[in-house]
């Protein structure tokens, strides 16, 4: 069993929730995952931890509630524990001196993000972090990233904060800089990746996005996560979930996770709903 | 007297009294608004329809100025519109909606690969009423492409402990317009605003849930909402409707007309034909009917029951079996049972068969046994029923053992209304605490079991008035209901189904007669009428038939019986009630039929959207089975011709026409004993509980029996 120690709403939609899990901190690594359950017939869900504590022996997750699963672990309260919490899973974000990265979060990615520009930075390199949101209230983390960051730069979609506009900007803000671009990593949902991808490609920037996709056991049984990436089939859990945004399939990763979307509607249809 | 005034150049001449807005809007000159809605008074709250008049330092709105000679009005001069645009620029600081302006907004349903309606509403992609939103049409015809202030989000807590909708007050305009409806078109006043400035919130006294408050969840807050604040549990997947259908709703008796919306191929939505507030529907047919034809549990393949298993079969191999069974059947040895919600189509198909090919008088209509001793007093006052319009005019009303808190709160509806509109006087008599309890100026209240007594003391009273004495109840009500015509009186289920109603019935029957009253009638069965005209009666008990067919109605008796049952309905029965040979039925939203209503009127159903699967009209499967069997006058193509034959056996059945054969067929034999059969009781479709499919009657159903007095 493992203990909710926090489990707390950052903006509407967006939660953290802090874990006692002492011996998947001590393994973890930058950019990978974790599975859990929150109940013991309950769906497995992979989830990006988003920072660690090895000496308090701790993970945090930023979920976002989007199906029954995580409406489920919103509603958990500190003191009660998941019956499973497997992980580190997935491999590790390629950490090394690059130069100049930026780090592009939307979205859950603005947390998950955290732990990667910072090991950045660690390394030497100039980080800059990108932020997206569709309003300055959607925002959070921001103190967080910014000791981790080089320079911040926040996109608004209604321009209530910083830039006003979507991922588009992206090319601009890489135009704009003082110093070249040599790598991009990208954490949010798989429209603000591609998007990435897409404005990155022309400008010839090695571009890593982490995918999320359906998954079930998340150590290469399954079969469920699968993708293509330069025209080869990858597995997003034991191949991933970092790849070159470059070389991934969009259309297809899009429609496979579409595929069950009437099926994850089924437990709300109905008129007693209290989620 | 008329005014004469200019607006936007134009000179028009309206009626003294009349609201600018009115005035422009006769003249076919459009002015934005947001909080305006046909039938709500004017509150001038969203300031969306504010207008410059000439020698006016100020901008009021038109919905609220009345027009006055020789005014001079500009609608939309460059001050307006500047002055608007400002105005929603607020309105839009204060609801989440970064989708309008967002420059990639169209790519965003795409690449939606999550349910997402989940939490809160952050912005429109994501927002239940995306395309089908006030705010939206008002940013499009206002041009608005950026947003100028930044959000303020309330972080209010989204509302989803009530049953059938979810309230998000963080997309609150504060328009007021569920806040007017709930008062003025549903004489409830659930919703009101509470608290106050910047802090204002609409919501319910104490922040109670709905099931706390009056509320009889008629949904007509939800169709004026202009926003995403109120939302359909069920609706918020499917977005904007494909197509519209009117049908009848088959739920009880009243027949309300229905506009199913409907989306790739299945019912999204029910809401009422007319405008809401005109003629609302009650929360069955507003809420139940989606997940009632949508329920995943619905028959989709004839199936056969072999051991304790069901296994899928063609048509034609299920057709074959039914035919075999039947045609070792011995005469007699036949027993039809079908629920008095089916159409009148299958109900008339039913009783031919179960007559011309199968040769047996077993047609049962479970139903009925409700009614007890008391089939034939119900039959002759549905003979004698008003449809349920003639309230609109009543000035004396007279409601005998009637509630109409969720299942016909139409009706209360409108009482309400007219009882709003003028000086109507109102007298109820029922046990219990009822929806109508507090508009009533007087409330008859005998101990349960003694409607009858109470019944013969107000006629008495009435025939003979006894000299005016206040405290005599029965007095005080003889007087008030020997107030102005038109009178009507009705008469509601629990009456219809009361133990003694052979003594209750024909006296609510006298009653109206010495007041010259309208009857109106209110049976909980969709189609009872309908199942009366085709001779539905209370047949003695008999022995166990050796073929039983269902249609919308479960079979009693053990699965070991040695009954064959050939069993057609939406839904599989429950695992311990037999069944052989399983048929998937239409649901009425999928077929062409029709019912007789509490009025008389023949209401027609129209197919919505296809069956599921292999489903059809328990009539089509009838006449397939009989030409199998070789039986002849079973050819009909189409409900259309089926009605031509009834109104051939009847002396007249037309659609939207009331029955010209009003007296029953058969229903003058009942049985010897009085007592009512006991039968599964309100809020019962097609043989189950409604709240087996629409699962948020069962907090109702609870609700109920706790605030039962």
């Amino acid at each position: 069993m493992f203990k909710i120690l926090e489990n707390k709403m950052l903006v509407p939609n967006l939660h953290q929730v802090t874990i006692a899990a002492p011996e998947i901190a001590n393994a973890m690594a930058p950019g990978q995952f974790i599975i859990l359950r929150t109940g013991e017939e309950g769906e497995r869900i992979p989830l990006t931890v988003s920072d660690w504590d090895r000496s308090r022996g701790r993970i945090t997750l930023v979920y976002q509630v989007v199906g029954k699963t995580t409406l489920a672990l919103s509603e958990m309260e500190a003191g009660s524990s998941l019956p499973t919490v497997a992980g580190p899973l997935g491999n590790a974000m390629e950490i090394d001196y690059f130069g100049h990265v930026l780090c592009v979060g939307g979205c859950y990615g603005i947390a998950s993000i955290y732990p990667i520009a910072r090991a950045l930075k660690e390394k030497g390199n100039r980080v800059t972090v990108v932020v997206e949101a569709r309003s300055a209230y959607l925002l959070f983390w921001q103190e967080k990233l910014k000791s981790a960051a080089d320079q911040m730069i926040v996109i608004t979609r209604d321009g209530s904060k910083g830039l006003r506009g979507h991922i588009s900007q992206l090319s601009r803000i890489i135009a704009g800089s003082p110093q070249a671009v040599d790598r991009l990593v990208v954490n949010g949902c798989n429209y603000l990746m591609m998007r990435a991808a897409q404005e990155s490609r022309p400008l010839n920037i090695r571009t890593i996005v982490s995918l999320n996709t359906l998954m079930i056991d998340g150590t290469g049984m399954c079969g469920v996560c699968r993708l293509t990436v330069a025209s080869s089939t990858r597995f997003a859990c034991v191949d991933g979930p970092h790849f070159d945004g470059h070389e991934v399939n969009w259309d297809e990763l899009a429609q496979r996770r579409k595929a069950y979307l009437s099926e994850e509607a089924q437990p709300f249809r109905s008129s007693k709903a209290q989620m | 007297m008329e005014i004469a005034l200019s607006i936007d150049g134009r000179a028009l001449t309206v009626e003294k009294g009349t609201s600018l807005l009115q005035a422009a809007r006769q003249y076919g000159l459009y002015i934005p608004t947001l909080c305006d809605y046909p039938g709500l008074p004017a509150s001038g709250s969203c300031r969306m329809c504010i207008v410059e008049i000439q020698g006016r330092a100020n901008t009021p709105t038109a919905c609220t100025t009345p027009a006055e000679n020789g005014m001079i009005v500009q609608t939309h001069s460059l001050k307006v519109q500047a002055l608007r645009r400002e105005l929603l620029q607020l309105l839009l600081a204060e609801h989440p909606a970064g989708c309008l302006v967002c420059p990639e907004n169209s790519a965003c349903d795409e690449c939606m690969v999550t349910v997402r309606k989940l939490g809160a509403t952050t912005g429109c992609r994501t927002c239940p009423k995306d395309q089908q939103c006030g705010l939206q049409e008002m940013v499009e015809k206002l041009g608005i492409e950026q947003l100028d202030y930044p959000m303020r989000y309330r972080m209010l807590k989204v509302k989803k402990n009530d049953p059938f909708f979810d309230r998000d007050y963080n997309l609150c305009i504060q328009c007021g317009r569920c806040v007017r409806a709930c008062e003025h078109l549903h004489f409830t006043s659930s919703l009101a605003y509470t608290k106050r400035g910047s802090e204002l919130v609409v919501g319910t006294a104490f922040n109670h849930t709905h099931l706390q408050t009056d509320c009889n969840f008629c949904g007509t807050c939800l169709e004026v909402c202009p926003t995403g604040a109120l939302t359909e549990k069920t609706r918020k997947w499917d977005g904007t409707p494909q197509a519209e259908t009117i049908s009848t709703c088959p739920l009880c008796s009243l027949g309300c007309q229905l506009r199913l919306l409907s989306k790739n191929e299945q019912v999204i939505g029910s809401l009422p034909a007319a405008q809401p507030g005109v003629e609302p529907l009650c929360v069955k047919g507003r809420f139940g009917i989606t997940e009632l034809v949508n329920h995943p549990t619905r028959l989709h393949h004839p199936q056969k029951t072999v051991g304790s298993h069901r296994m899928q079969i063609p048509w034609a191999e299920a057709i074959r079996m039914a035919a075999e069974k039947l045609a070792e059947c011995p005469p007699g040895q036949f027993e039809m049972r079908i629920s008095a919600s089916a159409s009148t189509e299958d109900l008339y198909v039913a009783q031919k068969f179960t007559d011309q090919v199968m040769h047996s008088q077993r047609f049962v209509v479970p139903a009925v046994a409700r009614y007890g001793g008391g089939l034939a007093q119900v039959a002759a006052l549905l003979a004698r029923a008003q449809p349920p319009a003639v309230l609109a005019q009543a000035q004396t009303l007279l409601c005998l053992g009637f509630d109409g808190r969720y299942a016909q709160s139409v009706i209360d509806m409108k009482i309400r209304q007219a009882k709003t509109a003028g000086e109507v006087r109102l007298v109820t008599l029922h046990p219990h605490t009822h929806s109508l309890s507090r508009n009533a100026d007087l409330w008859l209240r005998p101990q349960p079991g003694e409607e009858a007594d109470c019944i013969a003391h107000l006629t008495a009273a009435l025939i003979n008035p006894p000299p005016a004495e206040p405290q005599d109840l029965y007095a005080r009500a003889a007087h008030l209901l020997h107030g102005p015509g038109p009178r009507v009186v009705v008469v509601g289920a629990h009456f219809l189904t009361h133990p003694a109603n052979q003594l209750l019935l024909p006296a609510a029957a006298a009653l109206a007669e010495h007041l010259h009253a309208a009857l109106v009638i209110l049976p909980e069965e969709g189609n009872l009428a309908g199942a009366l005209l085709l001779g539905a009666t209370m047949l003695p008990p008999a022995a166990e038939p050796a073929v039983r067919y269902c249609i919308g109605e479960t079979a009693p008796g053990e699965p070991l019986g040695q009954t064959f049952c050939i069993y057609q309905n939406l839904y599989p029965p429950n695992a311990a009630d037999p069944a052989d040979l399983l048929l998937p039925a239409a649901a009425f939203s999928e077929t062409a039929g029709s019912l007789v209503d509490a009025g008389g009127l023949v209401q027609a159903f129209q197919p919505a959207v296809p069956p599921p699967g292999a489903a059809e009209p328990a009539w089509q499967t009838l006449g397939r089975i009989a030409r199998q069997l070789g039986a002849p006058g079973f050819d009909f193509a189409s409900s259309a011709e089926i009605q031509v034959e009834l109104a051939a056996r009847l002396g007249g059945y037309e659609l939207h026409q009331r029955v010209s054969h009003r007296a029953p067929v058969g229903a003058a034999q009942a049985p010897s004993s009085t007592t009512a059969v006991p039968y599964p009781t309100a809020h019962t479709y097609l043989g189950f509980p409604l709240s087996q499919w629409v699962e948020g009657l069962t907090m109702l159903v609870a609700d109920e029996e706790v605030n039962r007095v």
